[in-house]
């Protein structure tokens, strides 16, 4: 445990700092920001003026390396647009990001797992059937258009809850719903099939030759050893739900990370896409260490390796 | 209206029974405005931010030198008047006894502060762009007298004042350019609050405004992206204002007793650009030819649901100088002919860049045109990139043809031709001596009605020259609650201090 602990610590940085190599690259290749900032009617003159004031001008291997020393020191630089800290702005998005990822992974795990483990005790009964439909609509219907639809009946016809914005618990509720749709879907899936395969194991049928209560044999033998795949697609999914929201936060006007981080891309602003991908980055593979430590907490086999 | 009572009535008493009453019917506060609009500004510093949907919210914060009331005439705003001693020189009166919202009195100082640091080589603004050419520099001559140096006679130096903002250089200089950016102080009929990025900016009325106290009482931009979600917000009453409001969302308005829209003709057109510097653009036959095979009046009815004004001036209509052109009309058999003639009787592949998703429907129009050209025998060929993509390869001129629309922030003629004719300020794309002469003249010209001519003058010779397919003056759409009493501008500014609520 502590030797992947320590082997982590030393990729965690490693990784980051890849990921920042391939942006940047990427982003000077893609577009000017200097020419994006002026006016269309900038001469070519005002436009290098603009580079140099922004220190554009430079070779990209000196502000590469500008970029990285500083970084490591924590300061991410300046938004080329809006002239405030770049990596302020981004974590002034993550709160709203958490509350949101947070609310939609609750709900979706919460309807995922034990409807798919009902599913897989109750094959073919109309409970699997509703599982089936969860997760063909959860997997098939565009994110953008559910929400719409969402926001359409409980929003314009019910007058229940709020069209977009955030603020209020009630705010909350569609966005959460509409994120944690596709997770929920993804992993009504997942936690059935797993399920099934074990429950066909033959221990499961010596449990229930010897009379013991079903219960028993769902959560204590058979849910413990279909937990691992589980778990590993449910790490995932956290992860793609910290930085994916993009979608969502646009159609509810939620003031997330996504929004922040693509707003960003379409304006060049280099500094804030560098912070947001150094920060989607950290959150990515801390999550992956937690689920490789719940491997570990889970499963005696793996300790052993 | 509850709320004015309050204040007038005065007694302690009579505003707690009204506030009982106010809560007791669970109304909220009768006097907030709440508009939603698709874009967060970068900042609330004028110098770091000119996006229009920005500088929109700055004005309800600053008042600039000068202004436009909701007709678009030219209105005094923190300079009383003006006049001018030479023809490069303007003096300007500046008003006495206004403060900003923290109290910072205003005077000379401040003007020469706001303009001087736009001309910062150092940290280069956007907006400088926008003085270039018509401003050289601003002096103080006394503490409220000003004095505006051109480089050259310009006759729309006025309406240029109205770009820049006034800021108060006392407490910039002590808070710094940054925190200023997120803290914006000035003169305006609304002071800044909060601002939750992304989400929403809070302006609560100036009770001592310098033009008298706005009826509204708390202004709240709110940031909704999505045209749906906007719409929903405002038919839910969770929003007063939205903008952009699409075409098809009108006839769903007027079907609903509580809501209610307003379109303005825009100051902005769109046009399709052809690079008349290369064949076979280069041929006056071949430029005419694409304007005769594209139906304009369908494109406005079918795509724009009939909000938008078909237009064969270079000049959206509402600007100073525009007039009214000759249109070419729908006539393919004619543009097959003139292409023939040019030597092209089977006409001829080329490529359109255009953006996506920048335009009320930018992709359909460009499809659209695209399938009429091919009627008369002109193979187009798409390329849509992003706008950054956009807007590099555009002004590297790299394809022959190209979709976009021109806004004005002037509302003058000129500024038109600057942006998309003129070879001193422009030089893409089409090249004209005669024109860029007769720019000069026009822009150096005092006297309106002889300016008014030459601008005429030039109108009538692009749309003989044909730079562009003409299409159409945009309409900008507004949906409203029923409470809200407001028309809107064709600059697109939502200024809250002409919008008045009856509850």
């Amino acid at each position: 445990m502590l030797r992947l602990l320590l082997v982590r610590l030393v990729q965690i940085p490693a990784i980051i700092i890849a990921m920042s190599l391939l942006v940047f690259i990427f982003l000077n290749a893609s577009g000017d920001p200097a020419q994006l900032l002026m006016p269309t009617e900038a001469t070519e003159q005002d436009i290098e003026e603009m580079r140099r004031a922004l220190g554009l001008d430079r070779p990209l291997h000196v502000q590469y390396w500008n970029f990285l020393s500083n970084a490591l020191q924590g300061d991410f630089g300046t938004s080329l647009r809006s002239r405030q800290p770049a990596m302020d702005t981004v974590l002034a998005a993550l709160p709203a990001t958490l509350e949101l990822a947070f609310a939609a992974i609750i709900i979706s795990t919460a309807v995922s797992i034990p409807l798919g483990i009902a599913a897989a005790v109750k094959r073919n009964s109309p409970i699997d059937t509703i599982a089936t439909v969860v997760a063909v609509l959860g997997q098939s219907m565009p994110v953008f258009w559910l929400g719409i639809l969402l926001i359409l009946l409980f929003s314009v016809t019910l007058n229940w809850l709020p069209v977009s914005g955030r603020g209020s618990w009630q705010s909350l509720i569609l966005p959460a719903v509409t994120l944690g749709w596709y997770m929920n879907a993804l992993m009504t899936r997942l936690t059935r099939s797993a399920m099934v395969e074990v429950l066909n194991e033959p221990y499961i049928r010596t449990a229930r030759a010897k009379g013991m209560p079903l219960r028993t044999i769902i959560f204590k033998h058979a849910f413990r050893n279909a937990r691992i795949p589980i778990l590993t697609i449910w790490g995932l999914q956290v992860g793609t739900m910290l930085t994916g929201t993009v979608v969502t936060e646009t159609v509810f006007a939620w003031p997330g990370l996504g929004r922040a981080s693509i707003h960003a891309v379409v304006g060049r602003d280099f500094p804030v896409v560098m912070a947001s991908i150094a920060l989607f980055t950290l959150i990515f593979v801390l999550i992956n260490l937690i689920v490789d430590l719940a491997y570990y907490a889970l499963d005696p086999r793996i300790r052993k390796v | 209206m509850l709320l004015q009572q309050f204040k007038a009535g005065g007694t302690r008493a009579a505003g707690a029974g009204l506030l009982a009453l106010l809560l007791s019917t669970g109304a909220a506060p009768a006097q907030t405005v709440t508009l939603a609009q698709g874009v967060d500004p970068e900042s609330l510093d004028p110098a770091t931010d000119t996006l229009i949907t920005s500088v929109s919210v700055m004005m309800n914060i600053y008042d600039s030198l000068v202004w436009r009331d909701g007709d678009g005439n030219l209105i005094p705003g923190l300079a009383e008047s003006w006049e001018f001693p030479s023809e490069t020189q303007m003096v300007l009166q500046l008003r006495e006894g206004v403060t900003f919202h923290n109290g910072e009195p205003f005077d000379a100082d401040d003007v020469v502060f706001s303009y001087n640091r736009l001309f910062d080589k150092e940290n280069p603004s956007p907006l400088l762009r926008s003085l270039q050419g018509f401003v050289d520099s601003v002096d103080k001559i006394g503490d409220f007298t000003i004095r505006v140096n051109m480089p050259a006679p310009r006759a729309t130096v006025v309406p240029t004042l109205i770009r820049v903002p006034i800021l108060p250089s006392e407490t910039f200089a002590e808070i710094g350019a940054q925190a200023f950016g997120v803290n914006p102080v000035g003169t305006g009929p609304f002071k800044f609050v909060r601002w939750d990025a992304n989400q929403q900016i809070v302006l609560a009325r100036n009770d001592d405004y310098w033009r008298g106290r706005p009826d509204v009482g708390e202004f709240i931009v709110r940031i909704i992206p999505e045209d749906f979600a906007r719409f929903a917000s405002l038919k839910n009453g969770e929003v007063d204002i939205i903008t952009n409001l699409t075409s098809e969302r009108v006839q769903e308005i007027e079907g609903d007793p509580n809501l209610k829209w307003g379109g303005v003709h825009s100051a902005r057109n769109m046009f399709v650009g052809m690079q008349t510097k290369e064949p076979p653009f280069d041929d006056l036959r071949v430029r005419q030819a694409m304007n005769y095979a594209v139906d304009v009046d369908a494109l406005i009815e079918v795509l724009m649901g009939g909000h938008a004004f078909s237009n064969a001036s270079v000049c959206t209509q509402t600007l100073f100088g525009a007039v009214e052109v000759e249109p070419f009309g729908y006539d393919p058999e004619k543009a097959r002919m003139l292409l023939a003639e040019a030597g092209y009787p089977d006409g001829f592949e080329t490529t359109m860049i255009g953006p996506v998703g920048r335009y009320t429907k930018d992709k359909e129009m460009q499809e659209a045109i695209a399938g009429m050209l091919s009627e008369v025998g002109v193979t187009v060929t798409h390329v849509q990139p992003e706008w950054a993509q956009f807007i590099q390869q555009w002004l590297a001129e790299e394809y022959p043809m190209y979709y976009i629309g021109t806004g004005n922030q002037v509302l003058d003629c000129d500024q038109h031709l600057g942006y998309r004719i003129d070879g001193a300020r422009y030089n893409r794309y089409y090249n004209s001596a005669e024109i860029d002469a007769l720019i000069v003249q026009e822009i150096s010209e005092f006297d309106v009605e002889k300016r008014k001519a030459i601008l005429a003058d030039i109108q009538h010779r692009l749309r003989d020259d044909t730079p562009w397919i003409f299409l159409f003056d945009l309409e900008d759409l507004y949906g409203m609650t029923a409470r809200v009493d407001w028309s809107p501008r064709s600059d697109e500014m939502v200024w809250a201090f002409d919008v008045s609520v009856s509850d």
